[in-house]
């Protein structure tokens, strides 16, 4: 009996650990001179989600993304927006075709969009917490 | 397989190529210019030989014999961007028109300045805003369903407008709300009802909509509702080869002439008189629950076109990357708004009569279908109408000549038409 109990606890604490390796933390990034300090999911997927194109701080947001590929693109926008691939395609589809906004700029790597939201004021983009240094400002995470 | 259905299947296969290649759309290494496109290549087929069923306008459609010309169509839409306000915008859409053939037009042509991040001025040609899904309506990928709602969409032949746009956005707390102000003219080619009849009816009617105006105002909410509602007026013109020539047949009549060249001209002409259309719509996505709906009303003057209203509601929930939905719709005719005695003798009063009743439309639908999210650019949709119509009523159905008897008999009883449709819809 008490053999059972343990096994299903390894179960269960392999499970968790597994859950997350997949699902590391996330953090949302802005440029160190951006006057936010936080914003809430709800406003990150208002621009991820071509919702509107301002920043809280009023400014045009240059919003950008990972390549659909990655692991982390999908996380952000299941845990962000709770919508999936599928679902993102479709809004930016909408809102291409209906000649009212473009998706965000998409950069290949993690390292890419940290040196984009570096270089450009009103950037927001998505990252691995582990990956964040000085030359950005994380003011949203999410796991 | 028809030697029709034979020439329309490179454009098939090229379409559906495209789809298999290209997996991503382009960006220019600077930004700046973007090309992107869409397409569906769909296959239909009712279990009638009565009549066609198409998008209404399109110069053919299907019937018990399987064909792809309703749903088929490629999209490839351009944007290139001049400064970081200013902006061009074409796109170019090949789907099947009235008359009868695969034809490229511009669907958009526009140049826009976003003024401030809330204010956008759109010129040029741009899509015609008459309902909640009006720009992106022929794009299968962006929406849930096979096809925009006909019963509601049916009702409007115009799909862009000549002139331009101003369009301001706010948000107030989680709620995005956007005002547009348009106007400007709109022409649109329309299927000749009489174009099973000799080649010179045959030539598609051309409807002009000018002095157009409107107003839309759209609140998005937190959580994935939207409202929308949409007013526009203007002027409505129809030239058809077929009604001109009756009507200087009616001219034409020894001494009765001027008397009968009026009746024909109030029982079938369409010039520049006033119409109107306005709009509700109400949509959500949220926690896989896809819901959306709109009522609709046109208004006409004077003239053979019917004043109509048309309405849908439509609900479907996400397992996964399957979405199962279900629609009910009705077109109803709410008034002619021409006399239904002509008052024309002979062969004049019978072709006036038959060309009156193409207005008599109303119909409705009950749709079940499921769209699988197969790949990442791609949609794959199953689904089945049944179109309901009264009697004396053609619905939405295209006869091939509504003065002989069969088409005649098809428009005075009451039919249920199946349809069933297969589409892959994609974008690049």
């Amino acid at each position: 009996m008490k053999n059972t109990h343990a096994i299903k606890s390894l179960v269960a604490a392999g499970l968790i650990a597994l859950t997350n390796l997949a699902c590391a933390e996330l953090v949302v990034i802005v440029n160190p001179k951006s006057p936010l300090a936080s914003m809430t999911p709800e406003q990150v997927s208002a621009i991820f989600m071509g919702k509107t194109n301002t920043l809280p701080s009023g400014a045009t947001a240059a919003p950008v993304d990972l390549p659909e590929s990655s692991a982390v693109r999908e996380q952000f926008y299941s845990k962000a927006a709770g919508k999936t691939s599928a679902q993102v395609k479709a809004t930016w589809a909408r809102l291409t075709f209906s000649g009212k906004a473009q998706p965000p700029k998409e950069l290949a790597t993690a390292a890419e969009v940290k040196k984009f939201v570096a270089g450009n004021p009103d950037a927001i983009g998505y990252i691995e917490k582990s990956a964040v240094d000085g030359t950005v400002k994380a003011i949203l995470s999410i796991d | 397989m028809s030697d029709k259905t034979l020439q329309r299947l490179p454009l098939a296969l090229a379409a559906l190529l495209t789809c298999l290649s290209a997996h991503a759309d382009f960006t220019s290494e600077d930004g700046r210019a973007r090309l992107s496109g869409f397409g569906t290549v769909g296959a239909a087929r009712t279990n009638s030989d009565d009549a066609l069923f198409n998008y209404p306008g399109q110069g053919g459609g299907v019937d018990k014999q399987v064909g792809m010309e309703p749903d088929t169509k490629v999209g490839v839409q351009g944007s290139y961007k001049f400064t970081d306000s200013i902006s061009g915008t074409a796109q170019l859409l090949t789907k099947y028109r009235a008359e009868g053939q695969y034809k490229p037009e511009f669907e958009w042509a526009f140049a826009k300045w976003q003024a401030t991040p809330g204010l956008a001025i759109r010129v040029g040609r741009i899509g015609a805003p008459f309902f909640m899904v009006s720009d992106f309506r022929d794009v299968g990928y962006a929406n849930t369903m096979v096809r925009p709602n006909l019963d509601v969409y049916g009702q409007v032949p115009v799909s862009s407008v000549n002139g331009g746009d101003i369009s301001y956005q706010m948000s107030l707390g989680e709620t995005v709300l956007t005002g547009t102000f348009w106007g400007g003219y709109s022409r649109a080619d329309y299927a000749s009802a009489l174009r099973g009849v000799g080649n010179a009816a045959a030539d598609p009617v051309t409807i002009r909509l000018s002095k157009q105006m409107g107003l839309n105002l759209q609140a998005e909410f937190e959580g994935g509702y939207s409202l929308r509602l949409g007013h526009m007026q203007g002027n409505l013109s129809i030239d058809s080869t077929s009604i001109n020539t009756l009507i200087a047949t009616a001219y034409a009549v020894p001494s009765l002439g001027p008397t009968l060249g009026a009746r024909a001209e109030n029982a079938l002409l369409t010039s520049s008189t006033k119409a109107s259309f306005t709009g509700i719509g109400f949509s959500m996505d949220r926690s896989n629950i896809v819901l959306a709906s709109e009522y609709t009303m046109r208004r006409i003057k004077k003239g053979p076109v019917a004043d109509t209203t048309g309405w849908y509601v439509m609900g479907g929930y996400r397992f996964g990357s399957f979405l199962p939905y279900l629609s009910f719709s009705k077109l109803k005719v709410d008034e002619v708004n021409v006399p239904t005695n002509t008052g024309l003798p002979g062969a004049l009063g019978t072709n006036a009569q038959a060309l009156q009743s193409t207005q008599y439309i109303a119909q409705k639908t009950t749709s079940v279908g499921v769209r699988w999210d197969a790949m990442r650019n791609t949609a794959v949709k199953l689904q089945f109408d049944r179109v309901q119509k009264p009697a004396n009523s053609n619905g939405l159905f295209l006869v091939e000549n509504p003065t002989a008897t069969a088409d005649k008999a098809f428009q005075s009883a009451k039919k249920n038409i199946n349809v069933i449709s297969l589409a892959v819809d994609f974008v690049f």
